[in-house]
């Protein structure tokens, strides 16, 4: 009888979330930020060669502590309970939970960021070194941004969604790959121009995304079937169903694989074919829109697992 | 001694009644639209329906402590009961999402979408060993209000080791009911 039980469940109860939307936009820019601290740094390293990569440098750089600030307030915004821990960041003690950790890296990753700008304003005199310095460890925190957005997840033990393998490089590359095409639409807003190297970066990005979106699908849909968790059936199998056949199957299957990889990858093989501003702007806009669908899918079709009392 | 909850879902016998809701809102004050505890009905019109009520467990190892980023959930030593410091809680809805029985809960109101701190069950909590005024251990039954009513014995709550015990004694009771059952049905 128990595992019968198991393989149903306990309905909407199993899917009371305290996160949404929200949630989802702080995991989104949290991502770009990081995605465009990252561009912004690897662009500087070229800024001499062309004003596109000058551009990008500076706007990713500049852009991308702003960008995390409006992620915090969605988050904010949604939680408001947790300004206190704004105003006192010594509450986040617990240095075993992912998001306190997380939390830890985004100020440091904010102070770091304020420092460049101070630099940039010409309050601060810095060796350049020094400032590559910075700006190197300031990368490696925008990475853990990204990745920390996704470990976040992973650490609820009774989501099966989120606990697919498939989860944290799927959000790293996003993340990324976002950042590289906000850069790339700026460029070409600023400048009438795109950087061969940003699209075949972010083209391989989203190759990616899409070897790990099948694992994603395969990897729900085997803990979707008998395992040797039957608990974890449940959750798995309503959540494959949400994203393939359900609610969020048209946010998914149309939305993030549709608009968010399949069409800037096609547009952008259009690009190196012919060169043309308005179709790679068109790819870089899908690449943004599809990894904000992607974090509402993610976060809307996270069933629980059930586990009886 | 650990407390603990336990739910007799082997005999299946809640009615749904909603004793245990009423009495918890009533006793602890629980503000709207917030259940610490609550009755959920699995398979819902088909075969093998189920009634359950779901409160905190106060698991042994808990995976909502694990998870707050703020140290506001902890485990009182004395009786293993799982609480919450609301001074500390920054109401981040962390602890809903690693729960596998939705017991950490948000007041949702207003435009800002989730409102407050998080709100659970606290096995109708009292100072561990409380005394009188004259200091004289006061003696309390270690049972909370929703297991005091329920009128099927579904919710058990006690000591861990003296539920256990009980609650396997009635699933023998009801498989070997059950054996002879068959026995006669075999003949």
């Amino acid at each position: 009888m128990l595992k019968y039980i198991f393989f149903y469940g306990l309905g909407e109860h199993a899917l009371a979330k305290p996160w949404g939307l929200a949630i989802a936009t702080y995991l989104f820019l949290g991502g770009l930020a990081g995605g465009m601290f990252i561009t912004g740094f690897a662009a500087s390293f070229y800024r001499q060669k062309s004003r596109v990569f000058e551009e990008v440098s500076k706007f990713g750089i500049i852009v991308s502590g702003i960008v995390l600030v409006i992620g915090l307030l969605s988050l904010i915004f949604d939680h408001p309970n947790v300004i206190n821990a704004v105003f006192n960041p010594f509450l986040f003690s617990n240095l075993g939970s992912w998001l306190a950790i997380g939390s830890w890296i985004i100020l440091f990753f904010l102070i770091l960021w304020l420092i460049l700008i101070v630099e940039r304003l010409g309050y601060l005199k810095m060796n350049s070194n020094v400032k590559t310095g910075i700006m190197a460890v300031n990368a490696f925190l925008a990475f853990m941004i990204i990745l920390y957005t996704a470990l976040l997840l992973r650490e609820a033990r009774f989501v099966p969604l989120w606990l697919s393998f498939a989860i944290p490089p799927l959000f790293v590359a996003s993340g990324i790959s976002t950042g590289i095409a906000i850069c790339v639409l700026y460029g070409i807003v600023k400048e009438r121009e795109s950087e061969l190297r940003l699209k075949i970066a972010d083209v391989s990005l989203i190759a990616f995304e899409i070897i790990f979106v099948a694992f994603l699908i395969f990897d729900i849909s085997s803990m979707a079937k008998d395992t040797s968790f039957p608990f974890m059936s449940f959750g798995s199998k309503f959540s494959a169903e949400l994203i393939l056949s359900g609610t969020y199957s048209g946010m998914f299957l149309y939305g993030f694989i549709g608009i968010g990889l399949i069409l800037p990858l096609i547009l952008y093989g259009l690009s190196f074919i012919r060169k043309t501003v308005v179709i790679e702007a068109l790819s870089a806009l899908s690449v943004l829109a599809g990894g904000y669908l992607f974090r509402i899918v993610i976060i809307a079709a996270a069933a629980k697992a059930i586990v009886l009392p | 001694m650990p407390l603990k909850f336990l739910m007799d879902v082997y005999n299946t016998k809640c009615i749904k009644c909603k004793g245990c809701e009423a009495i918890c809102k009533n006793f602890n004050e629980v503000p709207d639209g917030v259940f610490r505890i609550k009755v959920v009905t699995i398979n819902e019109g088909q075969e093998g329906q189920l009634n359950l009520p779901m409160p905190c467990l106060h698991c042994n190892d808990p995976p909502c402590l694990k998870v707050c980023p703020t140290h506001a959930i902890w485990k009182r030593q004395e009786d293993g009961v799982v609480l919450v410091n609301k001074d500390v809680c920054i109401g981040c809805g962390y602890c809903a999402s690693a729960c596998p029985f939705g017991a950490p809960q948000f007041r949702r109101s207003g435009a800002f979408g989730l409102d407050g701190k998080m709100d659970k069950c606290s096995f109708c909590v009292q100072p561990f060993n409380p005394k009188d005024a004259s200091g004289k251990e006061i003696f309390r039954e270690p049972k909370p209000r929703c297991a005091m009513v329920c009128p099927t014995q579904t919710i058990n709550a006690g000591e861990q080791a003296e539920l256990a015990k009980t609650l396997r004694e009635r699933a023998l009771e009801k498989m070997s009911a059950g054996a002879l059952e068959r026995l006669f049905l075999f003949f």
